[in-house]
């Protein structure tokens, strides 16, 4: 339809949805690219941590800030409670030390090596298998090598 | 998977704060908004810190300060394609619900081995397969995200145990 021409929109848009991340042969974590990532272990660690020292009152003489009650908060923290492999700090710790030999030596990225220690698989063709972009990474001595190490970390109490 | 990630939050300060105060205040409106929130794309879980506070800059036409807060939070982000361990909430005639975090993915008939078959004559309703591996609720899955579509404050997910290495897992 002929017309004016509309005059420029001067709102700002909504960011459009990129919608093409995706970790299957490829890794394309848009907006996550480089981020720290963290196992299963590592962020029930870190939560734990934040737990206390938050439950303190600090220097400051402030009043301690509660942890969030919303339902986001309270099942992540049920799952994590569930699903955590290795649930003390230090074994926790040593399984990342392990596992960022991988990382240090630029053969897997940031998000695999989360993977690894958060699966805990006990063969490399099974690692391979649900982490497809593992594939041509790393020579299977080495994968398995760390999968073993991992392993060691498990307490079946 | 988790993240440890900057984001930024923009934050409104009524002039009848601007005392010694003001910091505490902006704090703990950060912590209210923004942690255990749900964007659409990814989930906040927790703020780790604060790394900066922006000088104020004053809105026109209100007395409202606004400070863009820049701080690191834990987040747990969805990916397709990606691994992930649930608890099974529901099961239907037509598939199952799994609880994985503060996402429910939704396991259909198509993305499970044609050897699991749906029961609903015993105690809980599941499904099952002739060599005994059961799903039912409160079973552990390990299934792999298919596709995720997100809307502003939730997530919805769908997934597959149609492959090797995945389904219930041995406890």
């Amino acid at each position: 339809m002929a017309g004016p021409p509309l005059p420029a929109t001067l709102s700002r848009r909504r960011p459009p949805p990129t919608g093409d991340e995706e970790t299957t042969t490829v890794l394309r974590l848009g907006e996550f690219e480089g981020v720290p990532c963290l196992s299963l272990s590592e962020a029930h660690t870190i939560i734990q941590k934040l737990k206390t020292s938050r439950s303190q009152t600090d220097e400051q003489g402030n009043k301690p800030v509660p942890m969030p009650n919303t339902d986001v908060y309270n099942k992540t923290e049920a799952y994590l409670e569930t699903f955590v492999r290795f649930k003390t700090e230090q074994s926790a710790s040593q399984v990342e030390a392990v596992s960022q030999k991988l990382v240090q030596e630029g053969l897997i990225t940031s998000f695999e090596r989360a993977q690894l220690a958060t699966l805990c698989c006990d063969t490399v063709e099974e690692a391979r298998t649900l982490i497809p972009s593992l594939e041509g990474k790393v020579s299977d001595d080495e994968l398995q090598q760390t999968l073993d190490d991992i392993s060691k970390m498990r307490d079946f109490s | 998977m988790f993240f440890v990630k900057s984001l930024e939050h923009r934050i409104d300060l009524h002039p009848s704060f601007f005392n010694s105060e003001a910091t505490r205040y902006i704090e703990q409106k950060l912590f209210q908004d923004v942690e255990g929130t749900n964007t659409g794309t990814m989930m906040i879980i927790a703020v780790i810190g604060i790394d900066e506070i922006s000088e104020p800059k004053v809105a026109p036409g209100t007395g409202f300060a606004q400070f863009n807060v820049a701080y690191r939070a834990v987040v747990w982000r969805p990916f397709r394609g990606e691994v992930v361990d649930g608890e099974v909430s529901s099961v239907v005639n037509n598939g199952f619900f799994v609880d994985v975090g503060g996402l429910s993915v939704f396991v259909s008939k198509a993305m499970i081995p044609p050897s699991m078959k749906y029961n609903a004559e015993d105690s809980t309703p599941n499904f099952s397969d002739a060599e005994g591996m059961t799903v039912q609720r409160n079973s552990q899955v390990r299934l792999r995200i298919k596709g995720i579509r997100g809307e502003l404050g939730q997530m919805f997910a769908i997934g597959s145990i149609r492959e090797d290495y995945l389904g219930t897992l041995m406890q």
